[in-house]
């Protein structure tokens, strides 16, 4: 600190330049809250991950030729005569659309995990602890098990359904907390904890009396990527695209939010209806990676809290940055879930909790005054 | 000017408030004192639009703030509260800088205006030197004169004070009250403060009012308010008076009760 500042009345001698000057250093200091080039370096390192990810797993294609066969596809070069069509099949059909949907669900999964903490102001508030996630689990596997058709008039009934179920489950964690201690911080993921496991024992007594051959849900639910060809992404794009704009939009909102309530409310916010608002895109962004891909733990955990040891804690960097490394990390374990044990797959879920737990157990070590108030 | 009118506050069926009145032309500043619990703060929110009268209303110049959606309102007043919980690592010109959410569009992004309504709130609270601090490592008269240039930086004409000077040493006390009527010279608005201190009430604000269980007691020029009767009727204790040497302005000084130390000051 410099010693100017422990004089209480100032001194605007010291200062160098006149108010023009400082207009111009402030408008260049605040318009770089905006990491733009940051955001345009981190779609570039998707890319390149993708690519890599599509070349890899039972068998091993060349980044060169994925690149190639992408460009031809996407009408962009000419088509090469010597490659084996199988490749393209591999490529184009199968494991590109699974990587895109992983980027997808990756990144749906980070935003709202970012959401939920800044809206709660808690660290911990991740979309597996508070219960959006299993609530939409248990809604999918409802939908699954019973003779109601998944598809209605043409539209995938299992997105609008886990909605419902997360929206339930948020609601419900909610009002448990708010009816203990609306003001601790953790009574939140406690109660978010209790309908998880509440949630979580009727989907598998679902599971269990429904059918002996409980594989298919097991298997969704365990988490992938792996099923469908193009129809995921397309699946989860009309979901996740609109949350995504709208959480974007309220970035410095969210800001504003980590103020008390009142100041927030002074400065001209309907706090009351933004939060609720938020609440709903990012618990719809959830259930429709959710519907797609089952319980993918500790991503909308990681992710938003490697952004914000990096770069520190304003939304304006957090929610695009999370968004970024979201689908790097996702698209990242897919890539290991399928080549660990090639040419066996592991569910994505596996690899993101062998990663997320400790992480999380580093995250309570950090946030030592956060453990005391429980 | 500022024309409270009828207000009444009920909370879980007890009435805080009662037929709160008060008219305010612009450049006076009003110190509202009164012993702890007597509504000081729950007027205040109530004028901030962060609480609804159950009955009355606050209008500036003939608009009804309560009415108002709370970006418009947010223009007209801005307030600093006295416990404000600050986010961790938050720098000084990003928070200054967050005065301007009433006047941003979707995008958020400030325009010419807006720079230079944040520029000038940190000139005038001599801020500017701090922009790139963590809040977290300022001292408390510093904290104290950031979140009145955020306050400024709303660049609303009624401005609310709730304790500005609770916790603040002399120095601090004295240097943020200049900074404020520095300000209120300039400004062609209203500055409301509570303030616990009577003494530092008298010598700043151009009109006091005092309250004690939710009604306002005396209102007027701080002479005349601020009366041996009106003190021992609202806080049930005895005082003396002097009339400060400068200013002429009333000085109070509590008679200790305890045994052996009681003085007669008549």
């Amino acid at each position: 600190m410099t010693p100017i500042l422990n004089n209480p009345k100032g001194k605007e001698d010291s200062i160098k330049g006149n108010e023009t000057d400082w207009v111009d250093h402030v408008k260049a200091m605040l318009h770089r809250r905006y990491p733009v080039a940051r955001i345009a370096l981190g779609i570039i390192a998707i890319i390149v991950v993708m690519a890599i990810s599509a070349g890899r797993g039972a068998i091993e294609i060349p980044i060169d030729v994925v690149a190639i066969i992408i460009m031809d596809k996407l009408r962009m070069a000419e088509p090469s005569a010597d490659l084996p069509s199988v490749w393209e099949t591999i490529v184009w059909n199968i494991r590109l659309p699974r990587v895109i949907t992983a980027g997808i669900v990756g990144s749906a999964l980070a935003l709202s995990g970012a959401t939920f903490q800044g809206i709660f102001r808690n660290p911990l508030a991740d979309p597996y602890l508070i219960g959006v996630a299993s609530g939409a689990g248990l809604a999918v596997t409802i939908i699954i098990i019973s003779p109601i058709p998944n598809y209605l008039w043409g539209i995938n009934l299992l997105p609008p359904v886990a909605f419902l179920g997360a929206l339930l489950a948020v609601a419900i964690a909610y009002l448990l907390s708010n009816n203990v201690d609306p003001r601790s911080t953790n009574s939140l993921v406690l109660a978010g904890v209790a309908v998880t496991f509440m949630a979580s024992s009727m989907t598998t007594f679902l599971m269990l009396q429904a059918s002996p051959d409980m594989r298919p849900i097991l298997n969704w639910l365990l988490g992938g990527v792996s099923q469908g060809g193009w129809d995921r992404p397309a699946w989860l794009l009309p979901y996740v695209l609109p949350c995504g704009i709208f959480i974007m939009l309220h970035s410095r909102t969210l800001n504003v939010l980590q103020l008390d309530r009142d100041h927030a409310m002074q400065l001209g916010i309907n706090v009351d209806r933004t939060k609720v608002s938020l609440i709903v895109c990012a618990s719809l962004a959830t259930a429709a990676a959710v519907s797609v891909s089952g319980m993918i733990p500790f991503v909308g955990l990681m992710a938003p809290h490697c952004v914000r040891l990096l770069w520190g804690g304003d939304h304006r960097n957090i929610l695009p940055m999370s968004t970024v490394v979201g689908a790097l990390l996702l698209i990242f374990s897919d890539m290991l879930a399928r080549t660990i044990l090639s040419p066996e797959e592991l569910p994505v879920g596996v690899i993101t909790a062998f990663f997320g737990a400790p992480f999380f157990v580093l995250l309570l070590r950090r946030n030592k005054t956060l453990g005391e108030q429980v | 000017m500022l024309e409270v009118k009828n207000l009444e506050f009920a909370f879980e069926d007890k009435l805080a408030l009662k037929g709160i009145n008060l008219t305010v032309p612009k450049g006076e500043i009003l110190g509202i004192v009164g012993p702890n619990g007597s509504g000081k703060s729950t007027l205040l929110r109530i004028i901030s639009g962060v609480l609804a009268p159950s009955k009355g209303s606050v209008q500036w110049d003939g608009v009804d703030l309560t009415q108002l959606p709370a970006k418009d309102r947010a223009r007209f007043v801005a307030m600093v509260s006295q416990q404000a919980t600050l986010p961790d690592g938050i720098k000084v010109l990003d928070l200054v800088a967050m005065g301007r959410t009433p006047y941003l569009g979707i995008l958020g992004k400030e325009s010419g205006g807006d720079l230079e309504a944040i520029v000038k709130a940190m000139r005038d609270t001599d801020t500017y030197v701090m922009r790139n601090i963590s809040v977290e490592k300022l001292s408390g008269g510093e904290r104290q004169r950031v979140l009145l240039a955020l306050a400024l930086a709303q660049g609303s004409s009624l401005l609310l004070l709730d304790e500005p000077t609770a916790s603040l040493d002399i120095a601090y006390e004295t240097a943020l009250l200049d900074t404020v009527l520095r300000l209120q010279q300039g400004m062609d608005g209203v500055v409301i403060m509570s303030i616990h201190n009577l003494t530092l009430a008298a010598q700043y604000c151009t009109c006091m009012a005092m309250m004690k269980n939710g009604s306002v007691i005396a209102y007027g020029h701080p002479s005349d308010v601020l009366t041996v009767e009106n003190i021992r009727r609202v806080y049930e204790t005895d005082v003396t008076l002097f009339d400060h040497p400068v200013s002429g302005l009333p000085v109070v000084v509590p008679i200790s009760n305890a045994e052996g130390r009681k003085m007669d000051y008549q």
